[in-house]
């Protein structure tokens, strides 16, 4: 157990700037999102309807970000410990590959799980507590389930992009762009086969979400089936 | 759960080969380590001793051959093999955001066998401040924790790939204290690759001399010392030798003055080459290891 504990520590240290950098990315969105708002009734504050309306819309936007924080984690996950060569380091200890490929898992999960639990946290008691009437007025950003298949299809594909290139650079870029190709995958393909939009835009978090596990178990296999660290 | 074979040596390399595409790196080697001995493994530059290394380690795969660490087979159970070892790797790639404390404290837990008073002994002889990130750290320092990690398991084959290289002369003979410490407390086996000789010499009971991904020799030094010897002729004045000795590992002629190193030397084999060569006179020397392993690769090329 001690050994786990160990890789835990290790792993949270190696990922704590990117779960810095993914707070203040979040918080972020909602300053913007409250100073927007503070904007409008200056030198006034507004009421608690509004910022209940403000931190509603804003923690809906917030979790759009989810899955670029998803895509930093996973992208990060294997490939950082390759490009400054501790990988060879941890090589050479005797914890098995399930041992160092778990801690990694367990805190890139605990890591976004604890930030979406703050945001939704903030969208569905913080936000009701101010006023039980609040209004999403940015209605066409972001839902929970659409972040979580984001999350999944951008953390997978970081991931499988870590377990086999050398630097984190590449995994992190085709995390990040995995949305945006494969929302316009999607509707060319629909386009081509003469299928709504509407109808695409429905089943794409689901596609997204089988990409994402299919490429999570694809790069985990890799790690495993590697001679090389 | 893999069984390891009881008694088995140290080190097996069965046939093994390493091929990258059409290079061949490792070519069909087989080498054995008994228990509790050191060996001293050589080569020049590219000769294949850390792909050697690395595969002993588990974390390269031989194209073809067996790799037995401990009686246990790399292939099948790298794991239980990395606990009862002790790696020193030429480049040190210890996560440099830790401090040595963490470091120690990171690479405990994964051995049972961990030996706290021994390592803060290590801790005492290296002069290591805990508090110290790895980035900090000279080349020397680096070595020494490297060292330390390696041996404060108390493991049963000790691996070193290098380590010396670049190391002042006080650092060098504080490392090599450590080795020897861990050497004379237990009933380590050693693989010690080097470029230094001495440092082979000092350590070492047997030598393994690599070239171009094959073995050359393996044997015990003393006996590759005893056996092996330079002998000077002074030839006739415009002749060439027209006899050489079987076992003649290099020569060389310049003017008058032949030289050879002949493995398996002894006076009769003196008495033949005065018997069938124009030769005025000869005197034989003992060699150092240095000498006898720039021979075996000079002789080895010359051949070629």
């Amino acid at each position: 157990m001690k050994k786990m504990w160990q890789l835990l520590w290790k792993d949270y240290r190696l990922n704590r700037g990117l779960m810095v950098l993914g707070v203040l990315g979040l918080i972020g969105v909602y300053l913007v999102g409250l100073a927007t708002e503070t904007t409008y009734t200056w030198p006034a504050l507004p009421g608690s309807k509004v910022w209940a309306d403000a931190i509603l819309s804003y923690g809906h936007m917030a979790l759009g970000v989810m899955p670029f924080i998803a895509a930093l984690l996973g992208g990060n996950a294997i490939a950082c410990e390759r490009a400054d060569r501790s990988a060879h380091f941890l090589a050479y200890l005797p914890p098995t590959k399930a041992q160092i490929l778990s801690s990694k898992f367990i805190v890139i999960a605990c890591a976004l799980g604890i930030l979406g639990s703050g945001n939704l946290l903030m969208i569905y008691v913080i936000a009701p507590l101010l006023s039980p009437d609040s209004e999403n007025f940015l209605y066409m950003l972001g839902s929970p389930s659409a972040a979580l298949a984001g999350c999944i299809l951008t953390l997978g594909i970081g991931w499988l992009g870590s377990a086999y290139f050398e630097k984190p650079t590449i995994p992190v870029l085709a995390a990040l762009t995995s949305p945006v190709v494969l929302s316009f995958g999607l509707f060319a393909l629909a386009a081509v086969c003469g299928i709504s939009k509407f109808e695409v835009a429905e089943w794409s978090g689901s596609v997204a979400f089988s990409i994402g596990i299919a490429a999570f178990f694809l790069g985990t296999w890799n790690y495993f089936h590697r001679v090389e660290p | 759960m893999i069984q390891a074979i009881p008694n088995a040596p140290a080190v097996e390399l069965i046939g093994v080969s390493k091929r990258y595409g059409l290079a061949t790196v490792i070519d069909n080697v087989s080498l054995t380590i008994p228990r509790g001995t050191t060996l001293g493994l050589i080569g020049p530059n590219g000769a294949g001793k850390s792909t050697t290394i690395r595969m002993l380690m588990g974390i390269l795969a031989p194209t073809v051959g067996r790799v037995r660490v401990l009686g246990i087979d790399v292939a099948t159970d790298a794991v239980q093999i990395r606990r009862r070892i002790g790696y020193v790797p030429e480049r040190h790639d210890i996560y440099p955001w830790m401090t040595l404390g963490e470091v120690i404290g990171f690479t405990r837990p994964f051995y049972e066998t961990w030996d706290d008073s021994f390592c803060r002994e290590m801790i005492d002889l290296f002069e290591l401040d805990l508090r110290k990130k790895v980035k900090q750290l000279s080349k020397g320092m680096l070595v020494k924790l490297g060292l330390l990690l390696a041996v404060s398991h108390r493991p049963e084959l000790l691996i070193l790939d290098e380590p010396t290289t670049g190391l002042d002369p006080i650092v060098h003979e504080d490392f090599l204290d450590g080795v020897l410490r861990s050497i004379c407390d237990g009933h380590c086996t050693v693989l010690f690759s080097s470029h230094n000789l001495g440092d082979i010499g000092r350590l070492a009971d047997s030598v393994c001399i690599l070239r171009q991904g094959r073995i050359m020799v393996q044997r015990g030094i003393e006996d590759l010392l005893a056996s092996a010897k330079r002998v000077r002729a002074v030839l006739t004045d415009g002749h060439l030798p027209r006899w050489v000795p079987e076992r003649t590992l290099w020569q060389q002629v310049q003017r008058r003055e032949w030289l050879l190193t002949i493995d398996g030397f002894s006076p009769d084999v003196a008495e033949q080459i005065k018997a069938e060569n124009p030769v005025e006179s000869i005197e034989v020397f003992d060699l150092s290891l240095a000498d006898l392993f720039r021979d075996y690769i000079l002789g080895e090329r010359a051949h070629r």
